[in-house]
């Protein structure tokens, strides 16, 4: 058997690579997404530093959620 | 008398030839970069002094030698090729795919950035006349990857090992000078100042799944890359188990230190003059240069068609695709200064960068297993 022409060998090659790394990367979504990192809470001295400030600003104030956004 | 006319006929200085002093030029210039420069000094002075061995006529100190090197060569890289997949041990356990992971669309930029590979063994082969195995072996000097051409030479072309191997570290430590002048002629000023998303948190057990299932699936799909890919997952899972400190600290460390001072030393000891100073080595270095700066203009372009089918918040800076050459971490530290000074620091993609930039080290394994399955 003839070997394979060098551009058949390296269409295939990028086509392969493509494919491989196009799978994982659906395959590591799959995995993000089945197994969600687990973001720790807000702890309850943030929560009561926050309280007491906005407290102070805008007396009677009522804080209900603190969210922290990265 | 005549035994000092003996001892002088048979000195290394008598047999020294014009190409030998030639190859300790090569070598001083390989180590004036790496100490002067700092450009990869871990492995250019490694690879220069090996090749100053090499050219000491009589000493017999050259990887085709019978000395130590010699040995060295034969068992750790022509014999078994063990050297490369135990420097991969060591990069798996000092990489962090989580950037990879909490962007998995950056897998694409790392295997778009391979375009240079396939170009420059095109070149070689069509137009400078190397045979299907010798332009293979060049191409992948485009992955800017040492061991992975190392490993791949050694197994199509050993003959090329020298000029290859040189190609691929000198072109590793010129990524600062290379690849800025690419990401300027290819991107505009909107599309560097695009500022990605944050990018999906990854828990533990995906990070310690990711090994698993790459080294099964990618060596299931090229079992030829399972050397490289295999070991790289290995080191990684010893670093994301949180249970093998010690494995971990030995192969990042001491070990991988170790397999790179033997591999830059047989690699700079197969650099006799009569291997080295041949017009074949003048084309691997410039289709080299070649490879390099296709696979970083096919991570950007690929980052910019990516851009065409993505809402406005979540596209993605194009410039991060030139980080798709596995030149870890040069290359995303690389992209990163690009669009600070471009935007003024306001944009940093570091990060973003750093997900193709590893995805490339998986990359140009994957083509360096299917060159080996289709041509080897």
């Amino acid at each position: 058997m003839n070997p394979p022409d060098l551009l058949v060998v390296c269409l295939s090659a990028f086509v392969a690579v493509f494919f491989l790394l196009g799978f994982l990367a659906v395959v590591m979504r799959l995995l993000i997404a089945v197994f969600p990192e687990k973001l720790a809470g807000i702890d309850s001295a943030t929560i009561a530093a926050v309280t007491a400030a906005a407290a102070y600003v805008f007396p009677g104030t009522k804080v209900t959620k603190v969210e922290e956004i990265k | 008398m005549d035994i000092f006319i003996q001892l002088a006929r048979d000195s290394g200085i008598a047999n020294l030839g014009l190409g030998n002093l030639l190859m300790f030029v090569v070598a001083g210039i390989l180590i004036y970069l790496a100490i002067a420069k700092e450009y990869e000094p871990l492995l250019l002075i490694p690879i220069g002094f090996g090749a100053v061995l090499a050219n000491l006529p009589l000493a017999e100190m050259s990887s085709e030698g019978t000395s130590l090197i010699g040995k060295i060569y034969l068992e750790g890289i022509e014999n078994t090729e063990l050297l490369p997949p135990l420097i991969f041990l060591g990069v798996g356990v000092l990489t962090d795919f989580r950037p990879l992971l909490g962007r998995p669309l950056t897998f694409l930029l790392g295997a778009a950035a391979q375009l240079g590979i396939f170009v420059a063994a095109l070149g070689a082969f069509y137009l400078l006349g190397f045979n299907a195995q010798e332009a293979a072996s060049i191409g992948i000097i485009g992955g800017a990857d040492g061991p992975t051409s190392i490993f791949l030479t050694a197994k199509l072309a050993p003959h090329l090992l020298g000029p290859v191997a040189v190609a691929a570290y000198s072109y590793m430590a010129l990524v600062p000078i290379i690849q800025p002048p690419i990401l300027r002629m290819m991107t505009t000023k909107a599309e560097r100042a695009i500022d990605m998303p944050q990018a999906i948190p990854v828990s533990q057990r995906a990070a310690i799944l990711f090994p698993l299932v790459t080294g099964i699936l990618a060596s299931l799909a090229v079992p030829s890359s399972a050397p490289l890919l295999g070991m790289l997952m290995f080191g990684n899972l010893l670093r994301e188990s949180g249970v093998t400190e010690r494995l971990k600290k030995t192969a990042g460390g001491p070990m991988l230190d170790i397999v790179t001072i033997l591999l830059g030393l047989v690699v700079g000891a197969t650099m006799s003059a009569e291997a080295f100073l041949t017009t074949r080595t003048l084309g691997i270095l410039v289709l080299g240069a070649f490879a390099f700066s296709f696979s970083t203009a096919g991570g950007i372009l690929f980052a910019k068609i990516i851009n065409l089918f993505l809402s406005k918040e979540k596209k993605i800076n194009p410039c991060i695709g030139a980080a798709g050459v596995s030149a870890v971490p040069m290359s995303a530290r690389v992209v990163q200064q690009f669009v600070s000074d471009e935007t003024n620091g306001k944009v940093n993609p570091l990060m973003p960068a750093m997900g193709p930039n590893v995805a490339g080290v998986i990359g140009s394994a994957v083509a360096a297993g299917v060159f080996l399955a289709l041509v080897g």
